[in-house]
């Protein structure tokens, strides 16, 4: 007869560099045999939790669990405040991140209960996620568009933790959509709108200037900060989280594909493209180093020499423009940078929000079609 | 301006944007079926239409509209509030 498997047991905090260890490791253990599971370098994922090194833990917190069937780990999760995001929106909203789990609903039910109760205690009234820290972070759990592997600063799940989080009563809170931007509409075309757009808005759409880095940089965040206020889960970076952001952007940005366009020298929008540096951390296999040899940064250097995708993460006018032909110079100025970048395999764009049904209907007539959909989960408390 | 200078205007847009003889277009004509505008040509229109008329013509013009009379309407409108 075969024995049954030992029960769940209870989730436990997260306790010393052993524990740490192994909450790291779980998702590389779950999912390493998974085609389209890129593992993350381990330095980071390490950092990300770091609370010296996150920005994040200057003003918020979060508590790390894990539950155990038998001696192993099966299941995290980290339950996390973010006070600034319950400031911004006048809200009590708890959040859960970093979850990985075997496909088991009673470790999955141990871990949100733990951190349901962590949120509890400190008086917040719902529990969304995954959310790994902020929005600004990578954020929710792929339902649809199983057959790819992620963009870079994007997460990627099997196929069963939906139904994994929804058997322990988690309901839809909000879907995000990625788009596939490839070649509906002829660029000529998308061109012709661009031209005649920056004609009527005086608008001049240009690349970064590398020589300029940082302050172009803080342009962007200009329009980001305009153009997405009073978004759906939005809450602008700290300088910190900011500062953090531009340091990881400069080690995968390709300044030419980045668009910022300008009305007498004023921000009003852009189109902050990256090429998709997941081609290259998937052939590091989640470590930069082996056996004391820079093994897998041979390979990540040697396979970013090779990435053809690149990932439109932002993509944003301000208010007073939106919905004037400006997107189109923006996509149409993005396509050109792309091609001549030399990257052939598509552009993801997005997230958008599920219900920004301008933006949304805008990306389809533009020939975008919807490729991916991420959702985050939530529960009252 | 009247009316009819906003349709003669217009119409040569609208003729330009979807390569026809502006005489095939009359207020009426339907932009869509009769000479199969699509989505992105109207909001090609909704463009170059703002950039003629020094106005902000909204992309919902690009999903609402049918005729050049619709068009010539809400630009109508436009320049009346400008």
């Amino acid at each position: 007869m075969p024995v049954p498997p030992p029960p769940p047991g209870p989730a436990e905090p997260v306790r010393g560099r052993r524990g740490l260890t192994e909450f790291i490791e779980l998702p590389y253990r779950l999912h390493g045999g998974d085609p389209h599971f890129v593992p993350p370098l381990r330095d980071d994922s390490r950092r990300l939790l770091d609370r010296r090194h996150n920005p994040f833990f200057r003003y918020g917190e979060a508590a790390l669990f894990t539950v155990r069937r038998g001696k192993r780990v099966a299941g995290r999760i980290a339950a996390v405040h973010n006070p600034r995001h319950n400031a911004t929106h006048a809200a009590r909203d708890g959040f859960f991140g970093q979850f990985a789990c075997a496909d088991d609903p009673a470790v999955a039910r141990e871990l949100l209960d733990a951190a349901a109760r962590w949120l509890r205690g400190r008086g917040l009234t719902t529990m969304l996620g995954p959310v790994n820290f902020t929005t600004n972070d990578e954020c929710g759990v792929l339902v649809d568009g199983f057959d790819a592997p992620p963009s870079v600063m994007m997460p990627y799940n099997p196929a069963y933790y939906p139904a994994l989080l929804e058997s322990c009563g988690m309901t839809k809170a909000k879907d995000l959509w990625a788009w596939d931007t490839e070649g509906k509409v002829p660029p000529e075309r998308l061109l012709r709108i661009a031209r005649r757009a920056e004609h009527r808005h005086r608008l001049t759409v240009r690349p970064l200037d590398p020589a300029r880095f940082d302050a172009d940089l803080d342009r962007v965040k200009l329009v980001f900060d305009r153009a997405w206020h009073g978004n759906w889960g939005f809450t602008p970076m700290t300088d910190a989280e900011f500062a953090a952001a531009k340091h990881r952007l400069r080690k995968v940005m390709d300044p030419g594909l980045v668009q910022l366009a300008e009305v007498d020298g004023e921000p009003v929008a852009v189109a902050l493209v990256l090429p998709d540096f997941n081609q290259a951390v998937a052939a590091a296999r989640g470590r930069l180093t082996r056996f004391g040899l820079p093994i897998g940064q041979v390979r990540l250097s040697m396979a970013a020499r090779r990435i053809d995708r690149v990932r439109g993460v932002l993509f944003g006018v301000v208010p007073d423009l939106r919905r004037h032909g400006v997107e189109a110079a923006l996509l149409a100025r993005a396509h050109e940078a792309i091609v001549s970048g030399g990257y052939r395999g598509g552009m993801e764009l997005g997230w958008t929000l599920e219900d920004n049904q301008a933006i949304n209907r805008y990306l389809t007539v533009l020939g975008c079609t919807r490729a991916k959909a991420y959702r985050i989960y939530g529960r009252e408390l | 301006m009247t009316e009819d200078e906003i349709f003669h205007q217009l119409r040569a847009l609208c003729a330009e944007i979807l390569a026809v003889d502006p005489s095939a277009i009359t207020p009426d004509t339907d932009l869509r079926d009769e000479l199969e505008a699509d989505s992105l040509d109207m909001v090609e229109l909704a463009v170059a239409s703002g950039d003629r008329f020094d106005l902000r013509v909204d992309f919902d013009l690009a999903t609402h509209v049918r005729t050049l009379a619709d068009v010539t309407t809400l630009v109508r409108a436009g320049v009346r509030a400008g």
